[in-house]
C-alpha cells in the first residue's frame, strides 16, 4: 500500500460519459490483484474533500503503468474526466481484498454490468494467463455503455453480449445470456466460478442464479467510502454472520466494503 | 504573540500534559476516525502522535446503523455510523494487545445506553494496565443510546460524569456536543462532577437530501458534520469554554493543517484531534505534528505550552 503523487499518461473519453486514465506507478502496477481498487482526490486543493474509490481496470506492467475506467457521475469524477496528461494526481492504493482464483479451476463466467466491467478486464487477463476456460458476457444499457469489448477480445476467450434496448447483441439483460447459458437448472455445471460486478440489482441476479446451480460466485461491490482502510466503518455492506459472530445475533451484522471487500462471496451478501 | 529569535535552534518542545497524561505532542487521532489503531498502524509509526484515542466502546457490541452511513457535503461530510463497535470484552481480548505495543498513551472513548453501563464499561476499562485515560462519550448524534440524552443536559451531565468518576481514578475527558444551546454550561457541569479534560466539538447534526429521489441521503436521515466546514464552530466553542474552566481542552473540529491546530491552541486547547482530515491524507497527523514544530521554531516559540489560550482580544473588557 502506498500513498503518492502518480503522473496521468492518458485520459480520454472512451464511450458517452465513460473515460479511461492511465497513470505510472510502479509501485501499484508490481503489487495489485484484481478486484482491488485505489482512492484517487480528484481537483486538487478546491475539489472535494474525500478522495474517490476506483477499481484497477488494468495493470501494464512493463510500462509501470495502471489504468482506471470510470463513469462521471458528480463533481469528482468530473474534476477527473479533466484532468490532462502530465497532471500530477494523489492516490491511495492498492486497496481492498480481490477476486480469489482458485488453483483447481477449469472454468470462469464473467458477468459484466455496464461500468461494472472496470475491476473486470485486469481479473480477465489474469484469468487467461492462467489458461483457464473463460466465458465473458457483457451486458449494458445500450451499445454506447459497452465498454472494454476490444480488449475482452483480445484475449481470445467466448464473448457474449447483452443490451437492455437489443442495440447491440441479445436484447434482455445479462443475467438472463447467464441463465441460458447454464442450461436447464440441474444441469450438470462442474468447477465453474462466476466472477460478477454491476449494478446492484444485476449482481443480485447472478447471485441467485449462482446459488441456484450451485456455482461459487464473487462480487465486487461499490460504495461510498471515507477511509478506504476500514478506519471510518462508513462503507458498510449487509452480510450474513459467520458462527463465530454470533453474538450479533440480534442485530444485522456489516463488513466493510473497503477493507472486507470489495469482493465478496455472493452468498455472504444480505441482497 | 510575541516573536522570539531562537538563536540556538534548539528543537521546539511540543510536549503537554492533559490530565496527568504526559504526551510527547498534542497531536492525537478524533475516536470513530482511526478504529482501532490497527488500520492506520500499517500507514503510520503512532509512535509519533501523541496519543491514540480509539472508536467508542461500548459494553456489548453494537453493529451500526444501516447504509448508506457517510455522504460528502461542501467542505465537510456527513456520518451516521451508529457507534459501530466490538464490545468491552472483545476490546480488551482481540484489539488491547496491538495497541499495547506502542510507547503512546492510549485514551479510550467510551459510551453506555444507561448511566450502569457507563459505570460498568468505565470499571472494566479501568482495570487495564494499557489505558493511560477514558474519553466519556456525552455527544453521539447518531443514536439515542449515544449519550447525546445527557450531553445537552447540564443537570444530567453532571449527575452521569459524577456517577462515572466515582468507579475510575484514571484521567477522565468527557466529549462534549455543540448540539446545544449553551456548551459553557454543559462544560462547567462536567467539571464540577470531576471531569480532569473535556475534549471539544463532536460533530453537528446536519442532513442532506438528494433532490431527485427526494430521499434522504443517509439512511438515518441525520447525520454528524465534520471535515473543514465545522472549524469555525469549533473554533469558537473552544474559546468560549477555554474562559470558564479551569481543566484542559482537547480541541476538535475540522483540523487539516498545522495552522489549524496552532489556532486552537491559541484558542485555549492543550491538545487536538484530527479525525476527518486523515480520510484524505493517511499521513496527516505526522505532518501536522512536523509542521508545528516548523512553525514554533520559526516563530522563536521554544515551548508550545505559551501558545495555549494566548488569544489576543484587545478590545474585551474581559480578556
Amino acid at each position: 500500500m502506498h500513498q503518492a503523487d502518480v503522473i496521468v499518461l492518458y485520459n480520454q473519453e472512451v464511450a458517452h460519459s465513460c473515460y479511461k486514465m492511465r497513470f505510472l506507478s510502479s509501485e501499484i502496477a508490481e503489487s495489485a490483484k484484481p478486484g482491488q481498487f485505489i482512492m484517487i482526490k480528484a481537483g486538487g486543493e478546491f475539489g472535494p474533500l474525500l478522495r474517490r474509490p476506483l477499481s484497477i481496470h488494468r495493470i501494464l506492467a512493463s510500462e509501470g503503468a495502471v489504468e482506471i475506467l470510470y463513469k462521471v457521475v458528480g463533481t469528482g469524477t468530473r474534476l477527473l474526466s479533466e484532468t490532462k496528461k502530465g497532471d500530477f494526481l494523489n492516490l491511495l492504493g492498492p486497496l481492498g481484498n480481490g477476486f480469489k482464483i482458485n488453483t483447481d479451476l477449469h472454468a470462469a463466467v464473467i458477468v459484466s454490468g455496464g461500468i461494472g466491467v472496470a475491476p473486470l478486464l485486469f481479473l480477465a487477463e489474469k484469468i487467461s494467463e492462467k489458461k483457464i476456460d473463460l466465458l465473458i458476457l457483457l451486458g449494458a444499457k445500450t451499445k454506447n455503455d459497452i465498454l472494454a469489448v476490444s480488449e475482452l477480445e483480445n484475449l481470445g476467450g467466448e464473448i457474449k453480449l447483452a443490451t437492455e434496448d437489443g442495440s447491440l447483441g441479445c436484447r434482455g439483460l445479462v443475467s438472463e445470456l447467464l441463465e441460458k447459458r447454464l442450461g436447464p437448472p440441474g444441469s450438470p455445471v462442474s468447477k465453474i466460478h462466476c466472477f460478477t460486478c454491476g449494478p446492484r440489482r444485476m449482481m443480485a441476479r447472478v447471485a441467485k442464479l449462482s446459488k441456484q446451480y450451485k456455482i461459487p460466485c464473487q462480487v465486487s461491490l461499490e460504495a461510498g467510502m471515507a477511509c478506504g482502510i476500514g478506519a471510518c466503518l462508513g462503507c458498510a455492506v449487509e452480510t450474513k454472520p459467520r458462527e463465530w459472530e454470533n453474538y450479533f445475533a440480534s442485530q444485522p451484522h456489516y463488513q466493510r466494503v473497503c477493507k472486507d471487500g470489495p469482493v465478496f462471496d455472493s452468498d455472504e451478501v444480505v441482497w | 504573540m510575541k516573536k522570539h529569535s531562537n538563536p540556538t535552534k534548539e528543537r521546539a518542545n511540543l510536549s503537554v500534559d492533559i490530565a496527568g497524561i504526559k504526551l510527547k505532542n498534542p497531536v492525537m487521532p478524533a475516536s470513530g476516525t482511526f478504529g482501532y489503531g490497527e488500520e492506520f498502524g500499517e500507514y503510520i509509526d503512532i509512535n509519533k502522535l501523541g496519543a491514540i484515542v480509539v472508536k467508542g466502546i461500548s459494553l456489548n457490541p453494537h453493529s451500526g446503523n444501516p447504509p448508506p452511513r457517510i455522504v460528502e457535503t461542501a467542505g465537510g461530510m456527513l456520518n451516521a455510523i451508529g457507534l459501530e463497535n466490538v464490545g468491552t470484552e472483545a476490546f480488551i481480548k482481540k484489539k488491547l494487545p496491538f495497541l499495547r505495543k506502542f510507547s503512546t498513551p492510549l485514551i479510550v472513548n467510551f459510551f453506555g445506553k444507561t448511566p450502569r453501563e457507563y459505570k460498568e464499561v468505565a470499571k472494566k476499562l479501568s482495570e487495564q494496565e494499557e489505558i493511560a485515560g477514558l474519553e466519556m462519550n456525552i455527544s453521539c448524534p447518531n443514536v439515542k443510546e449515544g449519550g447525546i440524552a445527557f450531553g445537552i443536559d447540564p443537570k444530567r451531565t453532571y449527575k452521569l460524569v459524577s456517577q462515572v468518576r466515582q468507579v475510575t481514578t484514571l484521567p477522565l475527558l468527557v466529549k462534549l456536543s455543540p448540539n446545544v444551546t449553551d456548551i459553557k454550561a454543559i462544560a462547567l457541569s462536567a467539571e464540577e462532577a470531576g471531569a480532569d479534560g473535556l475534549s471539544l466539538i463532536n460533530t453537528i447534526t446536519g442532513m442532506a437530501i438528494d433532490l431527485d429521489t427526494g430521499k434522504p441521503k443517509l439512511h438515518n436521515i441525520t447525520g454528524g458534520l465534520s471535515g473543514p466546514a465545522i472549524k469555525p464552530v469549533a473554533l469558537r466553542m473552544v474559546w468560549e469554554v477555554s474562559r470558564v474552566v479551569k481543566v484542559p481542552l482537547i480541541g476538535i473540529g475540522g483540523i487539516s493543517t498545522a495552522r489549524d491546530a496552532l489556532e486552537f491552541m491559541v484558542a485555549g486547547a492543550s491538545a487536538i484531534q484530527v479525525g476527518t482530515a486523515g480520510f484524505t491524507n493517511i499521513t496527516i497527523m505526522p505532518e501536522i505534528i512536523e509542521g508545528m514544530k516548523d512553525y514554533l521554531e520559526v516563530n522563536g516559540i521554544i515551548d508550545i505550552k505559551r501558545l495555549v489560550g494566548s488569544l489576543k482580544v484587545p478590545d474585551n473588557p474581559k480578556n
